[in-house]
């Protein structure tokens, strides 16, 4: 049983599906600030609305599971404690957000985005530390 | 930990890239471990040191407050 939790996130996408995962989630984003405007996403008698949150959620994780230039122990740490780091972060700006619509007793202030910015801030962290942290650190 | 891949690099007169494209990681893998940032696995270990023909301890010496 443990080997298997240890091998599922080794099996990852293709180097170009962070390319597609991007388009799509652009597309997808940009889409639904559009229909969002008119429409509600969570409006159970249109289907649009879930198509349009699991474009998001499939262009993020295609993006989080691509491969990255180098797959080797390091990165895999990497993803690990950016995953650890990013749960850290999520926790700490929904509570804050939640105590500022609290104070001003305003319920347009409550954090609406859920697991989509947990993962986005995960796929910040992961692409920073892969791509600029050791490059400063090789100055 | 300390560790002497620098030195060994230099006597072979190899790069970081050099390097690390022969054990097969990148190269910043490769940087960070010779700065002490991080600690390789033992399979990691072992290829730096077959490379090197060396054995493990002459790498890579366990410091007093490890």
């Amino acid at each position: 049983m443990f080997e298997i939790l240890l091998m599922i996130p080794k099996i990852l996408f293709p180097r170009y599906f962070k390319w597609v995962g991007l388009v799509i989630y652009l597309i997808m984003f940009i889409y639904g600030g559009y229909y969002g405007q008119i429409y509600k996403l969570d409006d159970v008698n249109f289907s649009t609305g879930l198509y349009i949150q699991l474009g998001i959620f499939a262009g993020l994780i295609m993006m989080i599971y691509a491969k990255l230039k180098v797959e080797d122990e390091m990165t895999t740490q990497i993803r690990m404690v950016s995953l650890q780091w990013a749960i850290l972060v999520f926790i700490i700006l929904r509570i804050t957000f939640k105590s500022i619509a609290f104070y001003y007793k305003n319920s347009d202030l409550l954090p609406k985005y859920q697991i989509n910015s947990l993962l986005l801030i995960y796929l910040i962290l992961l692409y920073s530390q892969v791509y600029f942290i050791p490059w400063v650190k090789s100055k | 930990m300390k560790n002497n891949i620098k030195v060994e690099r230099a006597k072979k007169d190899m790069t970081q890239e050099d390097l690390a494209k022969e054990i097969g990681v990148s190269r910043q893998t490769i940087i960070s471990i010779e700065s002490g940032k991080y600690v390789p696995s033992t399979i990691l270990a072992l290829k730096i040191a077959l490379y090197f023909k060396l054995s493990v301890e002459e790498i890579f010496i366990l410091e007093t407050n490890d």
